[in-house]
């Protein structure tokens, strides 16, 4: 059979009938409504500014007829107000010349001789805080970025209880001083969902006997081996929120992670519990534009946050690079 | 410095005839070659639809997209996906499809044979053949999309056919 | 409708028997599951119109028309980047077809209203996940990326 009679078989085995050139079908027409209604950052960022100049305007006028009326009278300088931003203000890192074996290292050693429980739990603490996009497809500016609170406790059976409280604000320009009033009141219940048996959402229903093999696998859905750690750390996030891991399996995590391509020290900071970390940074392939960064306790080596932060215009959220758009902070064993 | 609003409105309208243009074109195209890798129809329509927001996304006028980037975005997303998709036989497709897509006058069995044959390359060489014989691009657009030289896709592109016919145990007669 | 248990008792609720309990007189005002409640269960006394209190079983009962559902207010419908409600989050406080190209993955829902079921779909359609009035949804991994649009 020359290549010609094999191209035809290929061409038969073709698994779908549809001309190359078929006109759209009303289905599609509405997908490309649909894509074509959402703002994309290459219009977007020319209408924002025109939108920020046209509001600038008014402001200037009456700051003019400010400034005449005070003239006479004594002159007493305004407190400055906080500045907005899109998110709070990325830890500060201090250099580390240790690479990410060396790390891991250590986190082991602490792993060791830390507490931990002794079977994985099926309980979770976060204290968290992440962007909020409106209806009109705007990040929300803030001038106090208000943590939650979440507690979540659940049984094998999924059965459980999710508390959800408003956590301690504070000012998302950084600088130290009075926080502005909020809506919330530190303490105050936002959300108390009771689950009956089989109603809580359990993303991995059991990760009890998830030895390093088990976790490899798990950690493999999430991203293929050789790939970009940022995948991982989704993985560890996603167990983090709902399970309190032994020890062992936290190590397992860790040396599960370093096996992946792009993982990166970014040095040691005080999260924004006041907790001394160590931060490993990387990218991943579906969230483009991102980078996460996992924190591990200098106190215990175990994982106890992620940071989610926009670091390159593909990123879909229309906020400036460096605004961190999430963050997730795990209770410590120590 | 102003962007006057009309200026804005003008070029915003501008985009969207593209985009709108470059869709209706294309989107066929590359909602047949994801079909053409196995998924079902609305799976394929939902990787496609991402492609297409994607390119959306990073739609400009001054620098257009062509057909061979949406089908490189496409490869990419392909790749992305099986990799994450739980574990599943890939190219699984039940006997009944392989029967609706086969033209007349060919055994469906033959049909699923070739199936699971192209099922069995590696996908850089499954992709070239797709590409080029049930695609019918050419390999310089082949190569564009696959972002590897024209060369070395003719080469793919044979080696491909010879382990197919390995596959079906197919004599090479250069008749 | 919640039961809030106060203390250990597991309350099984009989099937409805329709005995007038102590009732209080405003009985028309109470709420169709406060009245069903006290009518099924006998020892309750209304509060409220929409809370009961049942002091011998440590039981109270809590009607609420709509409940936040973690961080996703009540009121409102919400699709997050992550699973678990984490991560960015976009919301919206009417029903209908939502795009949510704004985030790269949608990883879960929350529905944070009191009637409708809330989806998370790609762009033909295909459901990867629902949350119904008051509950929240995970989207399988693979999925993530695939989701386009939330719909109620």
């Amino acid at each position: 059979m020359n290549d010609d009679e094999l191209d035809r078989l290929i061409r038969a085995a073709h698994p779908t009938r549809t001309e190359p050139d078929a006109p759209l079908t009303a289905q599609q027409r509405v997908t490309l409504e649909r894509i074509m209604a959402t703002p994309s950052n290459a219009v977007t960022s020319s209408r924002r500014t025109t939108r920020r100049l046209l509001i600038a305007l008014p402001a200037v006028a009456v700051v003019a007829a400010v400034v005449t009326f005070v003239a006479v009278s004594v002159l007493i300088p305004p407190r400055p107000s906080p500045a907005a931003a899109y998110g709070p203000p990325p830890l500060t890192w201090a250099p580390s010349s240790k690479s990410v074996a060396e790390v891991v290292a250590v986190a082991h050693q602490r792993l060791a001789s830390a507490p931990g429980p002794t079977i994985a739990l099926r309980e979770s603490t976060s204290s968290s805080w992440s962007l909020a996009i409106s209806e009109a497809g705007e990040p929300e500016q803030q001038i106090a970025i208000e943590p939650i609170e979440t507690e979540l406790t659940w049984n094998a059976d999924l059965s459980g209880r999710r508390l959800t409280t408003a956590g301690k604000p504070f000012r998302a320009d950084g600088v130290t001083g009075e926080i502005p009033t909020t809506d919330q009141t530190p303490g105050q219940v936002l959300a108390d969902e009771e689950f009956g048996a089989g109603q809580y959402p359990a993303i991995t229903p059991d990760a009890i006997e998830l030895d390093s093999r088990g976790l490899t696998a798990l950690v493999q859905v999430y991203a293929p081996a050789s790939g970009l750690a940022g995948d991982a750390m989704v993985a560890v996030e996603d167990l983090s929120v709902e399970w309190t891991l032994t020890n062992r399996q936290e190590g397992y995590l860790l040396d599960i992670l370093a096996s992946y391509e792009g993982l990166r020290v970014e040095g040691t900071a005080t999260d924004r519990l006041g907790r001394p970390v160590v931060g490993l940074s990387a990218e991943s392939t579906i969230s483009p534009g991102e980078t996460f960064t996992l924190l591990i306790s200098a106190a215990t080596g175990r994982i106890v946050g992620i940071q989610v932060m926009v670091t390159g215009t593909t990123a879909p959220t229309p906020v400036p690079v460096g605004t961190v758009t999430s963050y997730a902070l795990w209770k410590d064993t120590e | 410095m102003f962007v006057s609003p009309d200026a804005d409105a003008h070029t915003a309208e501008a985009r969207r005839e593209a985009f709108s243009a470059l869709f209706e074109r294309c989107y066929p195209r590359v909602l047949r070659f994801v079909r053409g890798t196995g998924k079902d129809a609305m799976e394929a329509e939902d990787i496609t639809s991402e492609v297409f927001a994607v390119a959306w996304n990073k739609f400009d006028l001054r620098d257009p997209i062509d057909l061979n980037w949406l089908m490189g975005t496409a490869i990419n997303k392909l790749r992305d996906h099986d990799r994450r998709a739980r574990r599943r036989r890939s190219e699984t497709i039940p006997l009944s499809a392989a029967v609706e897509g086969a033209p007349t006058g060919l055994d469906p069995l033959d049909v699923l044979a070739v199936r699971e044959a192209l099922a069995g390359l590696t996908a850089k060489d499954r992709q070239v053949l797709q590409l080029m014989v049930q695609e019918g691009y050419s390999a310089h657009d082949v190569g564009q999309m696959l972002r590897r030289s024209e060369g070395s896709v003719w080469t793919r592109a044979s080696r491909a056919r010879a382990q197919l016919r390995k596959s079906l145990r197919i004599e090479d007669n250069d008749e | 409708m919640r039961m809030m248990r106060r203390g250990a008792a597991i309350v099984a609720v009989m099937a409805a028997l329709l005995v007038s309990s102590t009732a209080p007189a405003q009985a028309t005002q109470l709420s169709p599951e406060v009245l069903y409640a006290l009518r099924a269960e006998p020892g309750g006394v209304a509060l409220t119109p929409t809370t009961a209190v049942w002091p011998a079983l440590g039981m109270t009962l809590e009607v609420q028309s709509a409940r936040a559902v973690g961080s996703c207010a009540t009121g409102t419908i919400c699709a997050y980047s992550g699973a678990a409600l984490t991560g960015t989050r976009l919301t919206w406080t009417t029903c209908g077809t939502k795009s949510t190209v704004a985030i790269s993955t949608v990883g879960s829902i929350a529905n944070a209203r009191s009637s409708g079921t809330l989806s998370a779909r790609g762009s033909s359609g295909t459901v990867y996940a629902s949350a119904g009035t008051g509950a929240s949804a995970n989207v399988a991994v693979a999925n993530r990326p695939l989701v386009t649009n939330v719909s109620c």
